[in-house]
């Protein structure tokens, strides 16, 4: 206790090295929160978009379907007008639902073929759990009868204008050929790269009538009051489904997502390596500090050990100071970001201006990037400022307080 | 009663490829409480020395000896530490006070580090042996608030505030002016007659010399004299 009160008043002897080193570890501070914020405020963004363009909150499917649902199978699909639906819907009081029936086909523009996802959508209830229509670019809407809308990227590829029919060709369940033709009405721009290259939509009944599917869908979809709600209706649908011991089971959009959550690890990537740059900077102002310190004390060094201080305890002053300047870097850090991290989350970015609009790091960004908040951040790098700090230290720490005493006091 | 018995104690520095013999075979004894002055030009050996009786540094050959029987040889670098903390008492020339305590807590350091008795008591003590060396008032002043004399009053009272077996002072007035000088010493022997404190102190000054009660002549690593009591040709 004694020797904590006597490094933290040493603190006070060089006030401009201690507080330069301390706003060295506090710069790295607020770059880890800031861009954590940003990083938080991305999967937000990219979270979101894909609820609403691609998984809704969650979905109910065969269990079966799941296992194969990347290659979009025409077996193990569900009856149109399930029962157990409209029960979960009343039990659970969910108003917004809708179903789909995908499957893969080529879309031909008369000279070159190119394989898509073609999606069966039912025209009157997509709208209520999907938000495609805000990001329509031109034309219309789906509506009933022979017509599809697809991404502007898939367009301008194939070279399809609005008013002209896109040729749809695949494989019915039996195995036979057929096509589709429908007129382009609407293309739309989501900057999600899948929609906007490789997805077809076109009204359910045209699809179901031509895959000689009637009466049938993939899986079906549902918006609740907030994505935060998904995992406790998923539980209770669940067992509904169960109770009726059912093929069925419901997946919330965290499972349906597995690619966001990769990009997530990929934000943890970059967070990892602001770590290191602040482990780097509080490092070598740590470490420099206290080497410097140690050559102007090293008479002091050998006269406390001629009083009888061991070599730990030195070391122990030393690294106490460290501590101090780590505590004061985090806690001004952490002040200073949480500034920054408010602003963020209020004022956001202009993302759009300085991408151009385009999609940043493949994530579909409207214009503004907002922060995110992850108070966690905060607490882990005031702990992570502190005890790099300390860490840092032992070493040069280690180096003085082995100073032999006698050259210590006779260094002149 | 010997306290401290010196056997043969050679020191030899290694310099590049010259050795420097700074200690060549010195052996004597010192006796609870006795006031011992080393005496000798600059570069006889003095501080090579009491570094030596202070276990800041090791002979290279030769046995040092504490009451009779414990070998400093045989301990480690925690246990000369620990040695030093409980039984030495250290009086340097210059920067002998930590800047950022006060006189107060430059003296309570040495006890605070063994930890023995209560904050009430440890802060008699140092109160005390403040006021015995003449620092009454100035407790809570800095090392640079304080004169040359004062500072060294402070390490003199915090030499002795742990009750130590020995203090060992080097060349304790070189920075002193003769008046402050004899302050000091005065304030040294006081404490040796009222506490019994074993003091052994080096010096090069001549004028310093009447201080001595037992004196030891050194000349180029070797006792020229040794000379106590009635042999001491200087008046006291
Ligand atoms: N660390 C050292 N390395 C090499 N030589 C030293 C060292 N310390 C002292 N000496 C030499 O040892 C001799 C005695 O020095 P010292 O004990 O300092 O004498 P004094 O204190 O009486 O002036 C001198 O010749 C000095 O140059
Ligand atoms: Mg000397």
């Amino acid at each position: 206790m004694f020797l904590t009160k006597m490094a933290l008043k040493n603190l006070a002897r060089n006030k401009k090295r201690t507080i330069i080193t301390a706003l060295v570890i506090s710069l790295g501070i607020v770059i880890f929160l800031v861009s954590d914020s940003l990083i938080v405020g991305m999967e937000e963004i990219s979270i979101d978009n894909n609820i609403n363009l691609l998984t809704s909150h969650l979905q109910i499917m065969d269990k079966n379907y799941w296992d194969n649902k990347e290659e979009l199978p025409l077996n193990n699909l569900l009856d149109d007008n399930l029962l157990v639906v409209n029960q979960i819907k009343e039990e659970l009081d969910i108003e917004k639902s809708t179903k789909r029936l995908y499957f893969p086909a080529n879309i031909n523009n008369g000279r070159e073929e190119y394989p898509i996802s073609v999606i069966g959508v039912e025209v009157n209830t997509d709208s209520e759990v999907f938000k495609l229509e805000q990001y329509l670019l031109e034309g219309q809407s789906l509506k009933n009868g022979n017509n599809a809308v697809i991404g502007k990227k898939l367009a301008n590829l194939m070279g399809f204008e609005l008013g002209e029919y896109i040729t749809l060709l695949f494989k019915t369940k039996e195995g036979t050929f057929n096509t589709i033709e429908a007129e382009l009405v609407g293309t739309l721009d989501t900057s999600h790269p899948e929609i906007n290259e490789y997805h077809v939509y076109i009204p359910l009944q045209d699809a179901q009538n031509a895959l000689g599917l009637d009466g049938k869908v993939s899986r079906y979809f549902f918006r609740l009051e907030g994505k935060e709600e998904s995992i406790p209706v998923t539980n209770e649908i669940n067992s509904i489904l169960n109770r009726k011991s059912s093929n069925i089971k419901a997946y919330n959009w965290e499972k349906l997502s597995e690619d966001i959550l990769a990009m997530t690890r990929q934000g943890n990537i970059e967070n990892l390596i602001m770590l290191i740059v602040i482990i780097i900077l509080a490092a070598v102002g740590v470490i420099n500090i206290v080497i410097l310190s140690v050559l102007e004390r090293l008479e002091e060094i050998g006269m406390m050990k001629a009083l009888g201080l061991k070599m730990r305890e030195i070391v122990y002053i030393f690294v106490i100071e460290s501590a101090g300047i780590g505590l004061l870097g985090s806690a001004v850090g952490i002040i200073i970001g949480f500034i920054g991290v408010y602003l963020l989350t209020n004022i956001g970015i202009d993302v759009g201006s300085i991408t151009g609009g385009e999609t940043t790091f493949g994530i579909p960004i409207i214009d503004r990037l907002y922060g995110g908040w992850r108070p966690n951040a905060f607490i882990f790098i005031f702990f992570f400022g502190i005890i790099t700090s300390v860490l840092a230290s032992i070493l040069p720490a280690r180096w003085g307080a082995k100073k032999d005493p006698v050259k210590a006091i006779y260094h002149k | 009663m010997s306290l401290l018995k010196l056997e043969n104690i050679k020191k030899i520095y290694q310099q590049g490829k010259i050795d420097v013999q700074a200690i060549r075979g010195i052996s004597l004894e010192i006796k609870k409480s006795e006031f011992t002055t080393i005496f000798g030009p600059s570069g006889s050996g003095k501080t090579t020395l009491l570094n030596l009786i202070g276990c800041l540094d090791k002979p290279t050959s030769g046995e040092i000896y504490y009451d009779g029987s414990k070998k400093l040889s045989t301990l480690s670098k925690n246990e000369l530490s620990d040695f030093r903390r409980y039984n030495l008492g250290f009086i340097f020339q210059g920067h002998n006070l930590i800047p950022v305590l006060t006189a107060f807590e430059n003296v309570e350091f040495a006890i605070r580090i063994i930890n023995e008795i209560s904050k009430k008591e440890r802060r008699k003590k140092v109160l005390d042996i403040l006021k015995s060396v003449g620092l009454e008032g100035l407790e809570e002043r800095r090392p640079n608030e304080l004169s040359g004399g004062q500072k060294q009053r402070v390490a003199i009272a915090r030499a002795l505030v742990k009750n130590p077996k020995l203090v060992l002072a080097d060349e304790p007035t070189a920075n002193l002016d003769s008046e402050t000088s004899e302050e000091v010493l005065d304030i040294m022997l006081k404490m040796n007659q009222k506490l019994g404190t074993t003091f052994i102190f080096s010096t090069h000054d001549p004028q310093v010399m009447r201080y001595a009660r037992r004196l030891i002549e050194i000349r180029d690593g070797k006792v020229t004299q040794d000379k106590q009591g009635e042999d001491l040709d200087v008046p006291h």
